[in-house]
């Protein structure tokens, strides 16, 4: 496995909270390209989910890279639509743990080979 | 966001500079742990990476030196390497943190892709160092064109006044990629007099008028001294 993890935390700024529903939708627009254009290059996006309440952060994003290179071009593209002045962000890039420690891995966690389509999702919380 | 000032020049090399901020745990470590990290900081060398402000500035290498920043913040050793490239960057961390790194400290590594070159004069003795990090903040992303070409006019004057006291800087590297600082630079300043002067002709530039920063201070010594010490 040699992908890179890239977690986007995400909250508006005031200037996304007074925009209006049109220049609100024109933007979302761009951004949707620009996140299916990564995509269509092999980059996975695996959700989004709010965290609003427990961070500092309003929305969490998950994607998985095959290069670091593409996380560049990805982000680049968003900071070229001027995505950061309507919203504050919080970044991370994560390594792939080589197989032959797995030191991480405990109950529910992916294998080191496996893809994402194949892991059966854990509900064990105990 | 890599809008170019006078002071500065813009560099397109891709090299990708990591800052660090570490505290010391209480760990016990072998008395072999400070060597296997400044041997995997002798092959990075010998790998294209630069491990002061002062090789940044000069292109050569010298000896690998950080800041002890314990008596004047919430960390106690900063500082800034710099990888080829910013794969070299992450697997950089991975063989530090591997051999040993991790036992004498708790890091956070921040990443930053070059956008501005080093500027100042060597000084290979400068005796004081300051890491600067920083985010645009809601009025940056609110202001105009204009304002923001007035604002980069005033922090100039201040940069100038910098330089002309002897500070050499890392130039400006971009780290929002992996962070939620936009930017950090790294200054060598020849005592930390001129620092705290260089903050208050920032403050009347209105430099902080449209960024949250967060500032570290410390002695500069060689990273031997640094990591033998935590023996």
């Amino acid at each position: 496995m040699t992908d890179h993890l890239w977690l986007h935390l995400s909250r508006p700024r005031p200037t996304w909270y007074e925009a209006d529903e049109a220049a609100r939708g024109e933007l979302e627009r761009t951004w949707t390209d620009v996140a299916a254009d990564s995509i269509s290059r092999g980059a996975q996006r695996l959700g989004s989910w709010s965290v609003r309440g427990q961070h500092d952060y309003s929305m969490v994003e998950v994607w998985l890279f095959k290069e670091l290179s593409e996380i560049v071009t990805h982000w680049d593209r968003l900071v070229a639509t001027e995505y950061p002045e309507w919203f504050s962000t919080s970044n991370t890039l994560g390594a792939a743990i080589p197989q032959s420690t797995g030191v991480a891995l405990g109950p529910g966690a992916p294998a080191p080979n496996s893809s994402p389509d194949e892991q059966e999702p854990s509900n064990d919380l105990s | 966001m890599a809008e170019e000032a006078n002071v500065f020049e813009i560099d397109q090399s891709n090299r990708c500079a990591i800052t660090f901020l570490a505290r010391r745990t209480t760990a016990h470590s072998g008395p072999s742990v400070p060597r296997q990290i400044l041997d995997v900081l002798g092959d990075l060398s010998r790998e294209g990476w630069q491990l002061s402000v002062q090789d940044m500035l000069s292109g050569t290498t010298t000896v690998p030196a950080a800041y002890d920043t314990a008596a004047l913040g919430d960390v106690d050793v900063a500082g800034i390497f710099e990888a080829p490239c910013i794969d070299a960057s992450l697997e950089g961390i991975n063989r530090l943190e591997s051999a040993g790194w991790g036992h004498l400290f708790t890091t956070e590594w921040i990443v930053g892709v070059r956008e501005f070159s080093p500027v100042g004069i060597p000084n290979p003795n400068a005796p004081f160092g300051f890491v600067a990090l920083w985010e645009w903040n809601d009025a940056w992303c609110r202001s105009t064109t204009a304002d923001r070409d007035r604002y980069d006019a005033g922090c100039d004057v201040a940069f100038d006044s910098d330089l002309a006291a002897g500070i050499c800087i890392s130039g400006r590297h971009r780290s929002d990629l992996a962070s939620h600082w936009h930017h950090f630079a790294v200054w060598d300043a020849p005592s930390f007099a001129s620092v705290t002067t260089a903050m208050t002709e920032h403050e009347a530039a209105s430099d902080f008028r449209f960024t949250l920063s967060r500032h570290y201070m410390g002695r500069r010594m060689p990273l031997s001294t640094i990591l033998e010490v935590n023996q």
